[in-house]
């Protein structure tokens, strides 16, 4: 994104001086103490591998899409934009969030021009994908929320929950990205499960 | 060992053997029995010690319902042992007692102690001399009580909360509540049913003819798709079909579309001489025994009922070959005087107007009462059945329906009891506090003639039962004993937990939401002693000097993280006419690129929050706030644009943008090191807003000074924080380049003199009192909010005033500190620290307004006594800004 905002968007962050910008998610450090391997994708780094997310996926893995672009979009459009990978999901009936791959970023971009207000919320949002067949049980033991997409409380703090594939992605305020990942962690670890790779997702639940 | 041979429906795997240690004794138990049961086949029979008398208790409903069979167990005490699997390893001990379970030395107060507790004990005796109290209290607490909680102890297990959400819940999993499960779960409700178990069925487990039935209900419900918790206790009924449920170490929140609640009924005991003796049980005990755990509870037996359950735990007793040596079927004769005797609190006879038969158990069966007490929680009236002696739940609420014994539906009418009028102090009403009739008989020629009056006074119903065993008894014994029935004297209120449970289960996992910047964990890489600011965690400084912190910024050039700061996006056509508004001073002759402090005030004119406004472009407002106001100020903002109904729009960036301060006489070198863009006094003068690229990252660049050194606050995305942090110190090495804390921050605020909103202002603190007057705009286009107030506060004069202080002698106040003016306190010092810059003690506070002249005095007090300070307008450093501006 350009003009009087651009200082909202890690996309606007560029190589140039001899410097390289890299964008990090706020539960990097939790994936760094989990020995994750990262891979820098769309100036992020993100944690593409774990050791044993196989197992942690057999039963509830938690993956970090925070490298997601995300547009808030103001009234929110009538309809899906209707592009593959992309998910409109309205915040209210005035306001919605859109979340979507870079390789589309052009065209979401294009289709969101008409809004009266477009803000790049990339960075307003940690987002954790749940996956495996205990996703459910985690996620009733982080909220009451049962239908989804939904907001309300997640760990004792506002969070967003969207379906996707069979499993989850919780949208929640990128400071408290860490502490919602820790107590995602804690529950998922007792259940068997743990933090996984981007890259050990279904192909369904990939970004 | 009084194991039976092998029975039709028992409960027990024989070929499963586990082992379990009891007072350091291990003791054989079988897959499926309980720790209660287990115990009682191993010969055990006095299982607890009663509250005030220390009298021994027995197992006595083996439901889960009375107090009696309480131990501890793997260190949590007070742990229902009758309906407590036994597993392998677990570790059982007695509680509250000295000496030993069977022989209990502080028994000598059921001897001794009655004269001294009568009901409310504790506003009659040991109350003199008053000095002793400490004394008696320590006594008491020492010898009443139940088990003991390990203060230093660290949680034993782990615990879970789990929400569900189902379109029926229904509680209890006797035969009611599965055939209306099975209805609903046919009718494709996604259906849950509650049981405290061992395993669904209700009373039919224990019934030799109903155990078939039991097993077809089971089966049908899991063909429903009918999903059990089991062992699980409701903890109660709230509105909205919420139900809180104890399912082992995890604490279930269910939010159900309709609650069935088929909770059963509650065996009442009866009430005469000796009814708590070690081998006066319910038949429903005795019945659970014989039948669900095949243990032979006696040798001979005597059976006083008022109904039929009585009866059929005779008929159980004597296929187990326990000799029934009389029935006392209530409904034919209610023979004056009963009395059940004993000694060493077991048990030996039972006597019936003075003949006695020797017996080593007594089955008494008063008439069941409805366990309605859930569906009172959930606004139930309860009403009094005097055909039928129970009490009945009408006028359920809607999506709460009740079925089975729990609805009324508990057989023929019994008699209605309790038996009066026997000799002998020792008829217990409320087994769990230890109340006997003479005690609630006490209560009443007193004056506590009202049940709930009662309640609190003799702590009736108030145990561990919460009750279920003396709620109804107690009532029939006001009835009798006032002259009014038992619907004049009505229940007492019914509130959750409907079963006891453990805090730690109702507090669930132990969680502190916390929030962290972007460079949360840089800080803690680089020292940063970490500090709670509301929400937050900051850094407090990075080393042992915050003094040094400060000077550094003075001499060299530092970074502080201020990116807790609020951010809110103001944007649209109205938005300049929003924040005129909205704020005191004037927006809309602000310039794009430009920035103005703000307050925010709210309707009476008192100071709610303060912050920067910069002006992106002509509809665009990037407003900041204090660390704390972020969502009170957005809220706030949102709120009169729907009075207003302005066409401006908010968007809450305070976590998606990291805020850095780099600040120092060294500032702008570095600056320029990492940016291409112009950082001096013409590319970004003082005041200024500017986009700006810092290592490769957009950034938002406001030109402004909270700390009085020139400075460059950047705005941009969080997630590249570490980078343009990292960036920074390391170009910025030779220059000095170091990280300071907060604590060296509010040094240098305050060497400016700059206000700190909710610390150096409180709920008073107005514009005008606050040495804000300059900026109040009364003469700008719209109403500002907060105005009004301002302009009474102008008119009634102003009486305090914040100012500056130093500290001559150089002694410290603390914050908070007492103003005193001629012996009378004054005012308060509101922030006070050391400047090694400027060498002395400088503060702020709230004194008279009369004072507030360059030069005035006023004591504070420091330690006890009254130290002379001098009132200091303006900045105590770079009062013209020079630095700032530099």
């Amino acid at each position: 994104m350009s003009g009087v905002l651009e200082f909202l968007s890690p996309s606007g962050a560029r190589d140039e001086g001899g410097f390289h910008p890299v964008a990090r998610s706020a539960t990097e450090r939790l994936y760094r103490a989990a020995e994750a391997t990262f891979a820098e994708r769309d100036g992020w780094l993100v944690p593409v591998a774990v050791p044993g997310e196989a197992d942690h996926l057999s039963r509830v893995g938690i993956a970090d899409l925070s490298h997601l672009r995300k547009l808030e979009l103001r009234p929110a459009p009538p309809a899906d934009l209707g592009l593959d990978g992309v998910t409109t999901y309205r915040l209210s009936p005035r306001r919605a969030l859109v979340l979507y791959p870079q390789t589309v970023a052009a065209q979401v971009e294009e289709s969101a021009a008409g809004a009266e207000l477009v803000v790049d919320a990339s960075a307003a949002y940690t987002v954790l994908a749940l996956s495996g067949r205990d996703a459910r049980a985690l996620l009733a033991r982080l909220t009451h929320l049962h239908r989804f997409p939904s907001g309300g409380e997640v760990a004792h703090v506002a969070a967003h929950v969207l379906p996707a594939g069979g499993g989850f992605r919780i949208l929640v305020a990128q400071e408290l990205g860490h502490y919602v990942g820790e107590v995602a962690l804690d529950c998922a670890e007792a259940l068997g499960g743990g933090l996984v790779g981007v890259d050990a997702l279904p192909a369904e639940e990939q970004p | 060992m009084t194991r039976l041979a092998p029975r039709p429906g028992e409960l027990i795997d024989r070929s499963a053997e586990i082992t379990f240690a009891f007072d350091g004794r291990p003791v054989r138990a079988f897959e499926g029995d309980t720790i209660g049961s287990a115990l009682f086949a191993a010969g055990r029979r006095v299982f607890s010690r009663s509250f005030k008398y220390h009298r021994p208790r027995g197992l006595q409903c083996c439901s889960g319902h009375c107090a009696n069979c309480q131990m501890t167990v793997d260190g949590e005490p007070n742990v229902r042992v009758c309906v407590t699997p036994a597993r392998e390893g677990a570790v059982v001990q007695g509680q509250n007692f000295r000496g030993s379970l069977d022989r209990d030395l502080l028994q000598v107060t059921d001897k001794l102690g009655g004269p001294f507790t009568p009901p409310g004990f504790y506003y009659k005796t040991f109350i003199r001399p008053r000095r002793l109290w400490p004394l008696y209290e320590k006594v008491l607490r020492g010898v009443a009580g139940l088990g003991k909680v390990d203060p230093n102890g660290t949680p034993r297990r782990r615990v879970e909360v789990v929400h569900e959400h189902a379109g029926v819940l229904v509680i209890g999993g006797g035969r009611s509540g599965l055939e209306a499960a099975a209805v609903a779960a046919a009718a494709g409700e996604r259906v849950i049913v509650v049981d405290d178990g061992p395993v669904v069925g209700g009373r039919l487990l224990a019934d030799p003819e109903g155990r078939s039935r039991a097993d077809e209900l089971h089966a049908q419900a899991l063909e429903a798709g009918v999903e059990l918790l089991v062992p699980a206790v409701a903890i109660g009924l709230f509105e909205q079909g919420f139900v809180p449920v104890a399912h082992g170490d995890t604490l279930v929140k269910i939010r159900a579309g309709k609650v069935v609640v088929a909770a059963g009924a509650i065996e009442q005991p009866l009430v005469f001489p000796g009814n708590d003796l070690v081998g006066v049980m319910l038949p429903e005990g005795v019945r659970r025994l014989v039948n669900l755990w095949s243990v032979k509870p006696a040798d001979r037996a005597f059976v006083v009922t008022a109904d039929e359950r009585g009866l059929a735990a005779a008929s159980d007793l004597e296929s187990a070959g326990v000799d029934v040596v009389g029935v006392l079927d209530l409904r034919e004769a209610q023979p004056p005087n009963l009395e059940a005797r004993g000694r060493r609190g077991r048990v030996e006879a039972f006597a019936v107007n003075g003949k006695v038969t020797p017996c080593d158990l007594v089955v008494m069966s008063g008439s069941p009462q409805p366990d309605y007490k859930l569906l009172a929680q959930a606004g139930a009236r309860v009403e009094y059945d005097a055909a039928r002696g129970i009490f009945v739940p009408t006028d359920l609420p809607p999506d709460v329906e009740a079925v089975g014994a729990a609805a009324g539906d508990v057989g023929e009418p019994g008699v209605p009891l309790p038996v009066l009028g026997h000799h002998g102090d020792k008829c217990f009403v409320c087994f769990c506090e230890d109340q006997t009739k003479k005690d609630l008989r006490y209560a009443i020629e007193e004056g506590f003639d009202s049940i709930e009056l009662s309640k609190r006074y003799t702590t009736v119903t108030m145990g561990p039962c919460q009750g279920r065993l003396c709620h109804l008894n107690s009532i029939r014994l006001y009835a009798k004993t006032t002259g009014l029935d038992e619907s004049a004297i009505g229940t007492t209120t019914s509130r959750p937990p409907h079963t006891p449970v453990t805090l730690g289960l109702l507090a669930g996992r132990p969680h502190e939401p916390t929030k962290r910047t972007s460079l949360h964990h840089r800080h803690e890489d680089q020292g940063g002693q970490m500090m709670w600011t509301g929400p937050w965690r900051r850094p407090h400084s990075y080393g042992p000097d915050p003094a040094a912190e400060a000077r550094h910024v003075h001499d060299a050039v530092g970074l502080i993280d201020v990116s807790t700061l609020g951010k809110i996006l103001v944007a649209g056509p109205d938005a300049a006419a929003f924040l005129e508004r909205t704020y005191p001073n004037r927006f809309s002759d602000l310039r794009p690129g430009r920035i103005r402090y703000g307050v925010l005030t709210g309707d009476a004119g008192r100071i709610m929050d303060d912050g920067t406004v910069a002006r992106l472009d002509d509809e665009t407002f990037y407003v900041t706030t204090t660390s704390t106001g972020a969502d009170g100020v957005y809220q706030w903002f949102t709120w009169w644009n729907a009075v207003w109904f302005m066409d401006v729009r908010f968007a809450q960036l305070t976590g998606a943008v990291s805020a850095v301060n780099v600040a120092g006489p060294r500032a702008r070198e570095l600056m320029q090191r990492v940016s291409p863009d112009d950082f001096s006094n013409e590319g970004l003068g003082y005041l200024d807003a500017r986009h700006v690229r810092v290592a490769g990252v957009p950034c938002l660049a406001l030109r402004i000074g909270f700390v009085g050194e020139l400075g460059y606050e950047l705005h941009f995305p969080s997630p590249l924080a570490e980078h343009v942090w990292d960036t920074l110190l390391e170009r910025g090495r030779d220059l000095g380049a170091a990280p300071f804390g907060l604590e060296p921050q509010r040094i240098l605020r305050l060497e400016k003199g700059h206000v700190i909103v909710s610390q150096d202002t409180d709920s008073e603190s107005n514009l005008l009192e606050a040495a804000m007057p300059w900026i109040v705009k009364n003469d700008k286009e719209f109403e500002w909010v907060g105005k009004w107030a301002t302009q009474e506060v102008a008119q009634r004069g102003l009486r305090w005033m914040l100012v500056g202080f130093e500290s001559p002698s150089g002694a410290m106040p603390v914050e908070g500190g007492q103003v005193v003016v001629d012996g009378v306190s004054s005012g308060r010092v509101t922030s006070v620290r050391h400047s090694a810059q400027l060498g002395k003690v400088i503060g702020l506070a709230i004194v008279p307004h009369a004072l507030a002249v360059d030069g005035g005095r006023f004591d504070v007090q420091v330690d006890g006594r009254r130290v002379p300070m001098r009132v200091h307008l303006g900045p105590f450093f770079d009062p013209a800004g020079e630095k700032l501006r530099s």
